[in-house]
């Protein structure tokens, strides 16, 4: 016999890594004597869509291919359709509803159950709801007498567990889900973001980020902290940044601080330093965090020439001369690039000037600027 | 085994989701440890920039005054050693380990056991990490026999239990923490941001989102689901590209770049479409959810005089001047807003375009805007 208080602590083990379902499983199966232990879940609420009900389960060890068969199988169960009706933590087996000789003799036994060695299965829903329904499903080999009242007792006692390890889990997953969200969206930002910590640590960093510290040329790595390559004002100018932010200083204000970098190629970038802990987040950890947001004037981004044209009615030809004019290049370079004369270039820039209202090459630059979004090119 | 201690193992468990219910614990534990009253205490010395260990103590309800000294009364007291060198989920009493009458003549029993008509206690450590030490205590009253094997063993039977839920909602916080971080960082951004999940279901919005939709022009919340504004004439467009990226299609194309959207008052913003979805986000579970960007023109972020100056050298008058011109401005304009003669608006030009190597007004635009952070 298994240990109780055992079997109850591997199911709330899974509440925080659901990975380890098998295990808490194996310990079910065990104790209830069953060839194979099975969490499983339904979601009909999109088969209203006309998609397939969503199915997920755990198990422990069994053969991956016959449970796909038997989740397809489900309507076939012999007395099926009282297990619906079945009470969460009530148990439904299935030789109390179907005799043995006339279960034997149903489709349902000779492809799926009979091929196994299976014998009798006792189901415990652990979840009712009107569009999922979760079950611990446990059936037992051929050499088992059916089951009775000391598994149906055992599996009631332990679905209220399942159901709150789930239910745990639902939290910290949807926590999870909320976090990757916006992390993806930190990752499309064309400009790198690094969240810094106690001790100048650097928490988070975004994809543009990683590949600034793996380009090595404004800004590394070293202890974790992040380092300026050469900086245009003091030379400790990020760290003091960093640690007026970190300690929330309100002189910082919302701007934050500007410090200039350079980097080892001569390139040149500016990095925005702002405390981003509110009160809500000192109270509980301490001194607060940091952002530090680092925009690169060698970010040029193609996506101008779309975005002028669904904006402004640009055509084609006059959004690619405005695309190249932001990117600094005069109307003479425009046109060996684009191979037409000069005065073509004025023309198209003349309705370009119209379309936008603007008056004349720096406001239609600037104004390009300001409507390009913070992001990557997808 | 208690009959109740199912019951008893998934009030614990609640914790884990809702920290706020340990009161509720410890009173289902004192009932069945019939005691007068339990702590679940955890000495948490974590935060190295604090000097004494921090005391979080959640307990059934008893006299705040006298749990607020126990602490100190038990570092003060001898058995705090043996406190220390207990093994987790092995339960102490205070007189399984020494006779009563030895205890009776204690500085702690005087002071803080009798006082409260108190007897026997019950100590066991669920937790026991580097900077973390986690006990239970139950306080039996003066009118019970001392606390009997069945109690010590059901205290043992929970106490990794309490350990569980303490570790899971642990994990629950730091994911929160990690949460609210990003939350902040994408507050910063001068551009709005949301995030649309299925059926359009507004999931996000930062800041400059809320700002936006709390203005009511480019886009709305109705119910729950963003929606641009189609009383003002415009096309589905918008609609059409949340759409396409909410099913997780890779073949996206342009169709979410640069979607324009019109205010009741002819101004547009462009909409910047992104699918979010991928392998880590279970797409099961939850369908696709795209990320929705909205750039308007509009006033520049400035950048602070003294980062430009420090960047390419320049005076505070030149940096005056190409800000103004990466905002757009012309010559005349510089000149009216600075009150300075035309001749003196072109010296500094020509200064900047030498110190920032912009051969002239639009190149020098393109270097500033380029610098400039996407913040607010």
């Amino acid at each position: 016999m298994v240990d109780y208080e055992k079997l109850v602590g591997s199911i709330y083990d899974c509440a925080a890594n659901p990975e380890l379902w098998p295990d808490a499983l194996a310990l079910i199966r065990d104790a209830v004597g069953g060839a194979y232990a099975l969490v499983g879940f339904v979601d009909l609420s999109e088969m209203s869509q006309g998609q397939q009900p969503f199915f997920k389960r755990h198990n422990s060890v069994w053969d991956e291919e016959w449970l796909l068969k038997l989740e397809r199988a489900l309507m076939l169960i012999p007395g099926g359709g009282g297990l619906q009706n079945t009470d969460v933590d009530e148990s439904w087996t299935q030789l109390s509803r179907t005799p043995e000789a006339e279960f034997q003799t149903s489709d349902f036994y000779k492809s799926l159950i009979q091929p196994m060695n299976l014998r009798d299965t006792i189901n415990t829903p652990y979840i009712r709801r009107p569009t999922m329904m979760g079950m611990l499903s446990i059936p037992c080999s051929q050499t088992r007498q059916p089951y009775g009242d000391v598994e149906a007792r055992l599996t009631g006692n332990l679905t209220p567990h399942v159901r709150r390890a789930m239910m745990i889990n639902d939290i910290v997953d949807k926590g999870n889900m909320a976090t990757m969200l916006y992390r993806k969206v930190l990752d499309t930002l064309s400009v790198a973001v690094f969240v810094v910590g106690l001790g100048r640590r650097v928490k988070f960093t975004n994809a543009r980020g990683d590949a600034m510290l793996r380009d090595d040329i404004l800004l590394g790595l070293n202890n974790q902290t992040l380092q300026a390559k050469r900086t245009a004002g003091a030379e400790s100018a990020l760290d003091d940044a960093i640690d007026r932010a970190l300690k929330g200083d309100a002189a910082v204000g919302i701007s934050g601080i500007g410090v200039p970098l350079i980097g080892t190629n001569g390139s040149r970038a500016a990095a925005y330093v702002l405390p981003i802990a509110g009160h809500d987040l000192r109270g509980e950890m301490g001194p607060g965090h940091c952002a530090v947001f680092v925009a690169n004037r060698s970010e040029q981004q193609p996506l101008v020439i779309e975005i002028l044209r669904t904006l402004f009615d640009l055509t084609v030809s006059e959004a690619r001369v405005a695309a190249l004019l932001a990117k600094g290049e005069k109307p003479v370079s425009i046109a060996t690039t684009l191979d037409v004369s000069v005065n073509t270039i004025r023309s198209h820039l003349k309705h370009a000037y119209a379309k936008t209202d603007t008056a004349d090459q720096t406001s239609l630059s600037a104004l390009i600027h300001s409507v390009l979004p913070p992001i990557v090119e997808v | 085994m208690s009959p109740n201690y199912d019951t008893l193992v998934s009030s614990i468990y609640d914790c884990a989701a809702n920290p706020d219910l340990w009161p509720h614990v410890c009173c289902e534990v004192r009932d069945a440890l019939d005691a007068a009253f339990v702590v679940v205490g955890l000495i948490d010395k974590a935060e190295p920039h604090q000097r004494q260990a921090k005391w979080h103590r959640r307990n059934s309800p008893w006299d705040e005054r006298w749990l607020d000294t126990l602490h100190e009364m038990t570092l003060s007291d001898p058995k705090q050693n043996t406190l220390h060198a207990l093994d987790t989920d092995v339960a102490w009493t205070q007189l399984g380990s020494m006779p009563e009458n030895t205890f009776r003549q204690t500085e702690f029993y005087k002071l803080w056991v009798e006082p409260q008509k108190l007897r026997d206690t019950l100590n066991i450590k669920y937790l026991c990490r580097d900077m973390q030490q986690g006990i239970l205590g139950a306080y039996t009253k003066a009118n019970r026999a001392p606390i009997r094997v069945h109690e010590k063993k059901l205290a043992e039977s929970l106490s990794p239990h309490i350990r569980r839920a303490v570790l899971i909602n642990d994990l629950t916080q730091a994911g929160l923490q990690t949460q609210r971080l990003f939350r902040h960082v994408l507050d910063k951004l001068s551009v709005a941001v949301f995030i649309v999940g299925n059926s359009q279901r507004l999931v996000f919005t930062n800041a400059a989102g809320d700002q936006m939709l709390s203005e009511g022009e480019y886009l709305k919340c109705v119910s729950g689901s963003l929606q641009s504004r189609r009383d003002v004439g415009q096309a589905t467009g918008f609609e059409h590209a949340v759409e396409t990226a909410l099913k997780g299609d890779t073949a996206l194309g342009t169709v979410g770049i640069g979607v324009p959207l019109m205010s009741s008052t002819g101004d547009r913003a462009a909409a910047y479409v992104l699918p979010l979805s991928g392998h880590d986000v279970r797409g099961d579970l939850a369908a696709g959810h795209c990320a929705v960007f909205v750039t308007r023109r509009g006033e520049h972020p400035p950048m602070a005089i003294d980062t430009l100056r420090s960047l390419f050298d320049l005076t505070a008058s030149e940096a005056r001047v190409a800000l103004l011109v990466a905002k757009g401005d012309g010559p005349q304009r510089i000149m009216q807003a600075l009150g300075v003669s035309v001749h003196t608006v072109r010296t500094h030009l020509k200064h900047c375009f030498a110190k920032t190597g912009s051969p002239d007004q639009t190149a020098l635009s393109g270097v500033i805007n380029t610098l400039l952070p996407p913040l607010k």
